[in-house]
Protein backbone atom coordinates (compact mmCIF):
# COMPACT_ATOMS: atom_id res chain seq x y z
CA UNK A 1 0.00 0.00 0.00
CA UNK A 2 3.04 2.28 -0.25
CA UNK A 3 3.94 3.58 -3.71
CA UNK A 4 7.45 3.34 -5.13
CA UNK A 5 9.52 6.52 -4.90
CA UNK A 6 8.66 9.24 -7.41
CA UNK A 7 9.40 12.88 -8.09
CA UNK A 8 6.65 15.48 -8.02
CA UNK A 9 6.25 18.69 -9.98
CA UNK A 10 3.28 21.02 -10.01
CA UNK A 11 2.94 22.87 -13.30
CA UNK A 12 1.10 26.09 -14.05
CA UNK A 13 0.26 25.56 -17.72
CA UNK A 14 -0.46 22.84 -20.30
CA UNK A 15 2.75 23.87 -22.10
CA UNK A 16 4.94 23.29 -19.05
CA UNK A 17 3.18 19.95 -18.47
CA UNK A 18 4.16 18.87 -22.00
CA UNK A 19 7.75 20.03 -21.40
CA UNK A 20 7.87 18.05 -18.15
CA UNK A 21 6.51 14.93 -19.88
CA UNK A 22 9.11 15.24 -22.64
CA UNK A 23 11.93 15.58 -20.10
CA UNK A 24 11.08 12.28 -18.37
CA UNK A 25 9.74 9.25 -20.24
CA UNK A 26 8.53 7.64 -17.01
CA UNK A 27 6.49 10.69 -15.98
CA UNK A 28 2.72 10.59 -15.67
CA UNK A 29 0.13 13.33 -15.36
CA UNK A 30 -1.70 13.69 -12.06
CA UNK A 31 -5.19 15.22 -12.26
CA UNK A 32 -7.65 14.13 -9.54
CA UNK A 33 -5.52 11.11 -8.67
CA UNK A 34 -8.44 8.86 -7.82
CA UNK A 35 -7.52 6.21 -10.38
CA UNK A 36 -3.75 6.69 -10.58
CA UNK A 37 -2.89 6.82 -6.87
CA UNK A 38 -4.63 3.53 -5.91
CA UNK A 39 -2.75 1.82 -8.76
CA UNK A 40 0.53 3.34 -7.57
CA UNK A 41 -0.14 2.10 -4.03
CA UNK A 42 -0.53 -1.42 -5.43
CA UNK A 43 2.57 -0.80 -7.57
CA UNK A 44 0.68 -1.71 -10.73
CA UNK A 45 2.16 1.52 -12.07
CA UNK A 46 5.41 3.10 -10.93
CA UNK A 47 5.90 6.48 -12.57
CA UNK A 48 9.27 8.10 -12.00
CA UNK A 49 7.58 11.48 -11.77
CA UNK A 50 4.11 12.92 -11.26
CA UNK A 51 3.33 16.08 -13.17
CA UNK A 52 0.47 17.68 -11.25
CA UNK A 53 -1.98 19.47 -13.57
CA UNK A 54 -4.83 19.42 -11.04
CA UNK A 55 -4.76 23.18 -10.47
CA UNK A 56 -4.95 24.31 -14.08
CA UNK A 57 -8.24 26.15 -13.69
CA UNK A 58 -8.32 27.23 -17.36
CA UNK A 59 -8.78 23.58 -18.40
CA UNK A 60 -11.91 23.29 -16.24
CA UNK A 61 -15.00 24.60 -18.06
CA UNK A 62 -18.28 23.72 -19.74
CA UNK A 63 -19.03 25.82 -22.83
CA UNK A 64 -21.69 25.76 -25.52
CA UNK A 65 -19.94 25.58 -28.90
CA UNK A 66 -22.49 25.68 -31.80
CA UNK A 67 -24.00 22.17 -31.98
CA UNK A 68 -21.61 20.74 -29.38
CA UNK A 69 -20.65 21.22 -25.74
CA UNK A 70 -16.95 21.70 -25.02
CA UNK A 71 -15.81 20.32 -21.66
CA UNK A 72 -12.37 21.11 -20.23
CA UNK A 73 -10.53 17.88 -19.46
CA UNK A 74 -9.88 18.90 -15.84
CA UNK A 75 -13.55 19.50 -15.06
CA UNK A 76 -14.40 17.53 -11.96
CA UNK A 77 -17.33 15.11 -11.78
CA UNK A 78 -19.06 17.28 -9.20
CA UNK A 79 -18.94 20.31 -11.50
CA UNK A 80 -20.34 18.25 -14.40
CA UNK A 81 -23.09 16.91 -12.19
CA UNK A 82 -24.02 20.39 -10.91
CA UNK A 83 -23.87 22.21 -14.26
CA UNK A 84 -27.28 23.53 -15.37
CA UNK A 85 -25.92 24.05 -18.89
CA UNK A 86 -24.77 20.44 -19.17
CA UNK A 87 -27.99 19.09 -17.67
CA UNK A 88 -29.85 20.90 -20.42
CA UNK A 89 -27.51 20.37 -23.38
CA UNK A 90 -26.10 16.88 -22.75
CA UNK A 91 -27.86 15.47 -19.70
CA UNK A 92 -26.39 11.96 -19.88
CA UNK A 93 -22.90 13.30 -19.04
CA UNK A 94 -24.20 15.29 -16.05
CA UNK A 95 -26.24 12.36 -14.80
CA UNK A 96 -23.51 9.76 -15.13
CA UNK A 97 -20.96 12.10 -13.50
CA UNK A 98 -23.24 11.95 -10.47
CA UNK A 99 -23.07 8.15 -10.42
CA UNK A 100 -19.28 7.81 -10.37
CA UNK A 101 -17.81 6.58 -7.06
CA UNK A 102 -18.84 8.52 -3.97
CA UNK A 103 -18.96 12.27 -3.15
CA UNK A 104 -15.25 12.40 -2.20
CA UNK A 105 -14.28 10.84 -5.55
CA UNK A 106 -16.60 13.19 -7.45
CA UNK A 107 -15.05 16.27 -5.87
CA UNK A 108 -11.54 15.25 -6.96
CA UNK A 109 -11.87 13.01 -10.04
CA UNK A 110 -11.90 14.63 -13.50
CA UNK A 111 -13.56 13.66 -16.77
CA UNK A 112 -10.23 13.84 -18.61
CA UNK A 113 -8.52 11.69 -16.01
CA UNK A 114 -11.15 9.01 -16.49
CA UNK A 115 -10.69 9.10 -20.27
CA UNK A 116 -6.87 9.02 -20.14
CA UNK A 117 -6.96 6.19 -17.58
CA UNK A 118 -9.16 4.19 -20.01
CA UNK A 119 -10.50 1.75 -17.45
CA UNK A 120 -13.00 -0.53 -19.22
CA UNK A 121 -15.06 -0.46 -16.00
CA UNK A 122 -15.15 3.36 -15.99
CA UNK A 123 -18.53 4.95 -16.69
CA UNK A 124 -17.38 8.04 -18.54
CA UNK A 125 -15.40 6.40 -21.40
CA UNK A 126 -18.39 4.26 -22.29
CA UNK A 127 -20.82 7.21 -22.23
CA UNK A 128 -18.48 9.35 -24.36
CA UNK A 129 -18.15 6.47 -26.82
CA UNK A 130 -21.94 6.23 -27.18
CA UNK A 131 -22.11 10.00 -27.71
CA UNK A 132 -19.42 9.88 -30.40
CA UNK A 133 -17.39 12.48 -28.48
CA UNK A 134 -14.32 14.17 -29.94
CA UNK A 135 -11.15 14.34 -27.84
CA UNK A 136 -8.61 17.17 -28.15
CA UNK A 137 -5.03 16.09 -27.45
CA UNK A 138 -2.44 18.83 -27.07
CA UNK A 139 1.26 18.20 -27.67
CA UNK A 140 4.34 20.29 -28.39
CA UNK A 141 3.32 20.60 -32.05
CA UNK A 142 -0.18 21.85 -31.27
CA UNK A 143 -3.55 20.15 -30.90
CA UNK A 144 -5.15 17.25 -32.74
CA UNK A 145 -8.59 15.70 -32.55
CA UNK A 146 -9.19 12.03 -31.80
CA UNK A 147 -12.51 10.39 -32.66
CA UNK A 148 -14.31 8.43 -29.96
CA UNK A 149 -13.87 5.13 -31.82
CA UNK A 150 -10.07 5.59 -31.86
CA UNK A 151 -9.60 6.76 -28.28
CA UNK A 152 -9.50 3.41 -26.45
CA UNK A 153 -7.18 0.99 -28.29
CA UNK A 154 -6.53 -1.39 -25.38
CA UNK A 155 -6.76 -2.20 -21.70
CA UNK A 156 -5.90 0.95 -19.68
CA UNK A 157 -4.60 2.44 -22.93
CA UNK A 158 -5.70 5.66 -24.58
CA UNK A 159 -4.70 7.07 -27.96
CA UNK A 160 -2.72 9.84 -26.22
CA UNK A 161 1.02 9.93 -26.89
CA UNK A 162 3.41 9.98 -23.90
CA UNK A 163 3.92 13.72 -24.20
CA UNK A 164 0.33 14.71 -25.00
CA UNK A 165 -2.21 16.23 -22.63
CA UNK A 166 -5.92 15.64 -23.10
CA UNK A 167 -7.30 19.18 -22.94
CA UNK A 168 -10.89 19.10 -24.15
CA UNK A 169 -13.79 16.74 -24.74
CA UNK A 170 -16.53 17.73 -27.17
CA UNK A 171 -19.90 16.07 -26.95
CA UNK A 172 -22.83 16.64 -29.30
CA UNK A 173 -25.91 18.33 -27.87
CA UNK A 174 -28.43 15.60 -27.24
CA UNK A 175 -32.02 16.69 -27.28
CA UNK A 176 -33.29 13.14 -27.72
CA UNK A 177 -33.66 10.28 -25.28
CA UNK A 178 -30.80 8.67 -23.40
CA UNK A 179 -30.18 6.16 -20.66
CA UNK A 180 -27.32 4.84 -18.55
CA UNK A 181 -27.97 1.55 -16.82
CA UNK A 182 -25.31 0.91 -14.19
CA UNK A 183 -25.52 -2.35 -12.28
CA UNK A 184 -23.53 -2.32 -9.05
CA UNK A 185 -23.38 -4.38 -5.87
CA UNK A 186 -23.02 -1.22 -3.72
CA UNK A 187 -23.76 2.38 -4.67
CA UNK A 188 -20.07 3.39 -4.68
CA UNK A 189 -18.78 0.42 -6.71
CA UNK A 190 -17.65 0.20 -10.31
CA UNK A 191 -20.28 -1.13 -12.69
CA UNK A 192 -20.49 -4.93 -12.85
CA UNK A 193 -21.90 -4.08 -16.27
CA UNK A 194 -23.02 -0.70 -17.57
CA UNK A 195 -24.93 0.26 -20.71
CA UNK A 196 -25.17 3.71 -22.30
CA UNK A 197 -27.82 4.37 -24.93
CA UNK A 198 -28.23 7.67 -26.77
CA UNK A 199 -30.97 8.33 -29.30
CA UNK A 200 -29.45 9.68 -32.52
CA UNK A 201 -30.70 10.07 -36.08
CA UNK A 202 -33.82 8.01 -35.45
CA UNK A 203 -31.82 5.08 -34.07
CA UNK A 204 -29.63 4.65 -30.98
CA UNK A 205 -25.93 4.45 -30.19
CA UNK A 206 -25.27 1.81 -27.55
CA UNK A 207 -22.05 1.16 -25.64
CA UNK A 208 -20.97 -1.25 -22.93
CA UNK A 209 -19.03 -0.73 -19.68
CA UNK A 210 -16.90 -3.56 -18.23
CA UNK A 211 -17.70 -6.06 -20.97
CA UNK A 212 -14.17 -6.47 -22.32
CA UNK A 213 -10.68 -4.96 -22.39
CA UNK A 214 -11.99 -1.61 -23.57
CA UNK A 215 -15.26 0.30 -23.49
CA UNK A 216 -17.07 -0.83 -26.64
CA UNK A 217 -20.04 -0.11 -28.88
CA UNK A 218 -22.68 -2.84 -28.92
CA UNK A 219 -22.52 -3.11 -32.69
CA UNK A 220 -24.85 -6.12 -32.89
CA UNK A 221 -27.56 -4.18 -31.08
CA UNK A 222 -27.06 -1.09 -33.23
CA UNK A 223 -27.24 -3.19 -36.39
CA UNK A 224 -30.46 -4.86 -35.22
CA UNK A 225 -32.03 -1.48 -34.41
CA UNK A 226 -31.04 -0.09 -37.81
CA UNK A 227 -32.78 -3.13 -39.34
CA UNK A 228 -35.99 -2.22 -37.53
CA UNK A 229 -35.78 -4.61 -34.55
CA UNK A 230 -37.66 -3.69 -31.36
CA UNK A 231 -35.61 -3.06 -28.17
CA UNK A 232 -36.20 -6.54 -26.68
CA UNK A 233 -35.11 -8.31 -29.88
CA UNK A 234 -32.11 -6.01 -30.43
CA UNK A 235 -31.00 -6.47 -26.80
CA UNK A 236 -30.51 -10.21 -27.38
CA UNK A 237 -27.39 -9.27 -29.37
CA UNK A 238 -25.92 -7.18 -26.49
CA UNK A 239 -22.85 -9.33 -25.85
CA UNK A 240 -21.87 -9.91 -29.50
CA UNK A 241 -18.14 -9.29 -29.89
CA UNK A 242 -17.63 -8.70 -26.17
CA UNK A 243 -15.17 -10.53 -23.89
CA UNK A 244 -16.46 -9.93 -20.37
CA UNK A 245 -14.20 -10.64 -17.38
CA UNK A 246 -14.94 -13.18 -14.64
CA UNK A 247 -14.25 -11.90 -11.13
CA UNK A 248 -15.70 -11.80 -7.64
CA UNK A 249 -18.42 -9.42 -8.86
CA UNK A 250 -19.74 -11.81 -11.50
CA UNK A 251 -18.83 -14.56 -13.94
CA UNK A 252 -18.50 -14.04 -17.68
CA UNK A 253 -21.74 -15.97 -18.19
CA UNK A 254 -23.61 -13.75 -15.71
CA UNK A 255 -22.24 -10.56 -17.28
CA UNK A 256 -23.42 -11.71 -20.73
CA UNK A 257 -26.93 -12.34 -19.40
CA UNK A 258 -26.88 -9.07 -17.48
CA UNK A 259 -25.80 -7.05 -20.53
CA UNK A 260 -28.90 -8.21 -22.42
CA UNK A 261 -31.23 -7.13 -19.63
CA UNK A 262 -29.49 -3.76 -19.21
CA UNK A 263 -29.43 -3.05 -22.97
CA UNK A 264 -33.16 -3.75 -23.14
CA UNK A 265 -33.82 -1.40 -20.20
CA UNK A 266 -31.54 1.27 -21.68
CA UNK A 267 -33.24 1.11 -25.08
CA UNK A 268 -36.71 1.17 -23.57
CA UNK A 269 -35.79 4.32 -21.64
CA UNK A 270 -33.83 6.06 -24.42
CA UNK A 271 -36.33 5.33 -27.19
CA UNK A 272 -39.51 5.86 -25.15
CA UNK B 1 -38.13 -4.37 12.24
CA UNK B 2 -36.11 -6.26 14.86
CA UNK B 3 -37.09 -7.41 18.33
CA UNK B 4 -34.36 -8.35 20.80
CA UNK B 5 -34.74 -9.47 24.40
CA UNK B 6 -31.93 -7.64 26.19
CA UNK B 7 -33.27 -7.60 29.75
CA UNK B 8 -32.85 -4.48 31.87
CA UNK B 9 -31.21 -1.75 29.79
CA UNK B 10 -28.40 0.03 31.60
CA UNK B 11 -27.06 2.16 28.72
CA UNK B 12 -29.65 2.67 25.95
CA UNK B 13 -27.12 4.20 23.55
CA UNK B 14 -24.90 1.12 23.65
CA UNK B 15 -27.90 -1.20 23.22
CA UNK B 16 -29.07 0.83 20.20
CA UNK B 17 -25.58 0.69 18.68
CA UNK B 18 -25.24 -3.05 19.20
CA UNK B 19 -28.66 -3.77 17.65
CA UNK B 20 -28.19 -1.44 14.67
CA UNK B 21 -24.60 -2.52 14.04
CA UNK B 22 -25.52 -6.19 14.47
CA UNK B 23 -28.35 -5.95 11.96
CA UNK B 24 -26.04 -4.19 9.46
CA UNK B 25 -23.51 -7.00 9.91
CA UNK B 26 -26.24 -9.61 9.41
CA UNK B 27 -27.55 -7.92 6.26
CA UNK B 28 -23.96 -7.87 5.00
CA UNK B 29 -23.63 -11.60 5.67
CA UNK B 30 -26.93 -12.25 3.87
CA UNK B 31 -26.23 -10.13 0.78
CA UNK B 32 -22.65 -8.86 0.48
CA UNK B 33 -19.64 -10.06 2.48
CA UNK B 34 -17.89 -13.19 1.24
CA UNK B 35 -14.40 -14.72 1.24
CA UNK B 36 -13.93 -15.99 -2.32
CA UNK B 37 -10.89 -18.12 -3.25
CA UNK B 38 -9.68 -18.88 -6.77
CA UNK B 39 -8.62 -22.35 -7.99
CA UNK B 40 -5.08 -21.87 -6.63
CA UNK B 41 -6.36 -20.92 -3.20
CA UNK B 42 -5.76 -17.18 -3.47
CA UNK B 43 -8.23 -14.96 -1.65
CA UNK B 44 -9.76 -12.80 -4.40
CA UNK B 45 -11.73 -10.59 -2.02
CA UNK B 46 -8.75 -9.37 -0.02
CA UNK B 47 -9.35 -5.60 -0.22
CA UNK B 48 -12.24 -3.33 0.68
CA UNK B 49 -12.88 -2.94 -3.07
CA UNK B 50 -13.85 -6.62 -3.43
CA UNK B 51 -14.90 -7.53 0.12
CA UNK B 52 -18.26 -5.83 0.12
CA UNK B 53 -18.79 -4.14 3.46
CA UNK B 54 -22.09 -2.30 3.06
CA UNK B 55 -22.15 1.48 3.29
CA UNK B 56 -24.97 3.64 4.67
CA UNK B 57 -26.64 3.41 1.24
CA UNK B 58 -26.96 -0.40 1.45
CA UNK B 59 -28.16 -0.71 5.05
CA UNK B 60 -31.94 -0.30 5.47
CA UNK B 61 -33.43 2.15 7.95
CA UNK B 62 -34.43 0.40 11.18
CA UNK B 63 -37.18 0.84 13.72
CA UNK B 64 -36.12 -0.03 17.27
CA UNK B 65 -38.07 0.09 20.49
CA UNK B 66 -36.91 -0.16 24.10
CA UNK B 67 -40.21 0.26 25.92
CA UNK B 68 -40.62 -3.39 26.95
CA UNK B 69 -37.88 -4.66 29.29
CA UNK B 70 -37.94 -8.31 30.45
CA UNK B 71 -35.36 -8.47 33.27
CA UNK B 72 -33.29 -11.62 33.75
CA UNK B 73 -34.10 -13.54 36.94
CA UNK B 74 -30.62 -15.05 37.23
CA UNK B 75 -28.60 -11.93 38.12
CA UNK B 76 -29.18 -9.00 40.46
CA UNK B 77 -29.13 -6.34 37.67
CA UNK B 78 -31.64 -8.19 35.44
CA UNK B 79 -29.35 -7.73 32.44
CA UNK B 80 -28.96 -10.02 29.40
CA UNK B 81 -26.28 -10.08 26.72
CA UNK B 82 -26.81 -7.70 23.78
CA UNK B 83 -23.41 -7.94 22.05
CA UNK B 84 -24.22 -7.78 18.32
CA UNK B 85 -27.49 -9.68 18.89
CA UNK B 86 -28.84 -8.22 15.64
CA UNK B 87 -26.51 -10.58 13.72
CA UNK B 88 -28.41 -13.67 14.89
CA UNK B 89 -31.78 -13.26 13.22
CA UNK B 90 -31.05 -10.84 10.38
CA UNK B 91 -29.25 -13.25 7.93
CA UNK B 92 -32.06 -15.85 7.83
CA UNK B 93 -34.68 -13.08 7.74
CA UNK B 94 -33.08 -11.39 4.73
CA UNK B 95 -32.21 -14.59 2.83
CA UNK B 96 -35.70 -16.00 3.42
CA UNK B 97 -37.17 -12.73 2.12
CA UNK B 98 -35.09 -13.09 -1.05
CA UNK B 99 -36.23 -16.70 -1.52
CA UNK B 100 -39.84 -15.66 -0.89
CA UNK B 101 -39.55 -12.93 -3.54
CA UNK B 102 -38.63 -15.50 -6.23
CA UNK B 103 -40.48 -18.53 -4.83
CA UNK B 104 -43.23 -18.18 -7.47
CA UNK B 105 -40.51 -19.10 -10.00
CA UNK B 106 -39.87 -22.39 -8.22
CA UNK B 107 -36.82 -21.28 -6.18
CA UNK B 108 -36.63 -23.01 -2.78
CA UNK B 109 -33.07 -22.27 -1.60
CA UNK B 110 -30.28 -19.71 -2.18
CA UNK B 111 -26.87 -19.80 -0.53
CA UNK B 112 -25.51 -16.85 1.46
CA UNK B 113 -24.63 -14.23 0.46
CA UNK B 114 -27.56 -13.97 -1.94
CA UNK B 115 -25.59 -12.09 -4.60
CA UNK B 116 -27.36 -11.03 -7.80
CA UNK B 117 -25.57 -13.86 -9.65
CA UNK B 118 -26.66 -16.50 -7.09
CA UNK B 119 -30.27 -15.33 -7.35
CA UNK B 120 -30.04 -15.38 -11.15
CA UNK B 121 -28.58 -18.92 -11.10
CA UNK B 122 -31.25 -20.15 -8.69
CA UNK B 123 -33.92 -18.85 -11.07
CA UNK B 124 -32.19 -20.45 -14.10
CA UNK B 125 -31.93 -23.79 -12.22
CA UNK B 126 -35.59 -23.65 -11.18
CA UNK B 127 -36.61 -22.94 -14.79
CA UNK B 128 -34.50 -25.88 -16.01
CA UNK B 129 -36.06 -28.20 -13.41
CA UNK B 130 -39.49 -26.94 -14.43
CA UNK B 131 -38.79 -27.62 -18.12
CA UNK B 132 -37.53 -31.13 -17.27
CA UNK B 133 -40.56 -31.85 -15.11
CA UNK B 134 -42.88 -30.58 -17.83
CA UNK B 135 -41.28 -32.82 -20.46
CA UNK B 136 -41.44 -35.98 -18.32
Amino acid sequence: MIPAAFEYERVDSVESAITALQADEGAKLLAGGHSLLPQMKLRFVMPTKLVDIGRLRDVSYIREDSDAVAIGALTRYHDLQASDALRELCPIVASVAGQVGDPQVRHMGTIGGSVAHADPAGDMPSVLLALGATFVATGSGGSREVAAGDMFPGLFQSALANDEVLTEIRVPKTAGGWSYQKFTRRAMDWAVVGVAAVRMNGSANVSLTNMGLTPMRASGVEEALAGGADPATAAERADEGSAPPSDSFGSEEYRRALSKVLVRRALEEALA
Amino acid sequence: MAVDDCGTIINPMIVEGQIQGGIAQGVAEALYEEAIYDESGNLTTSTMTQYLVPSATEVPSMVTDHSQETPSTTNPLGVKGVGETGTIASPPAVVNAVIDAVSHLGVTAIEKPASPERVWRAIQDAKARDAQGGAA
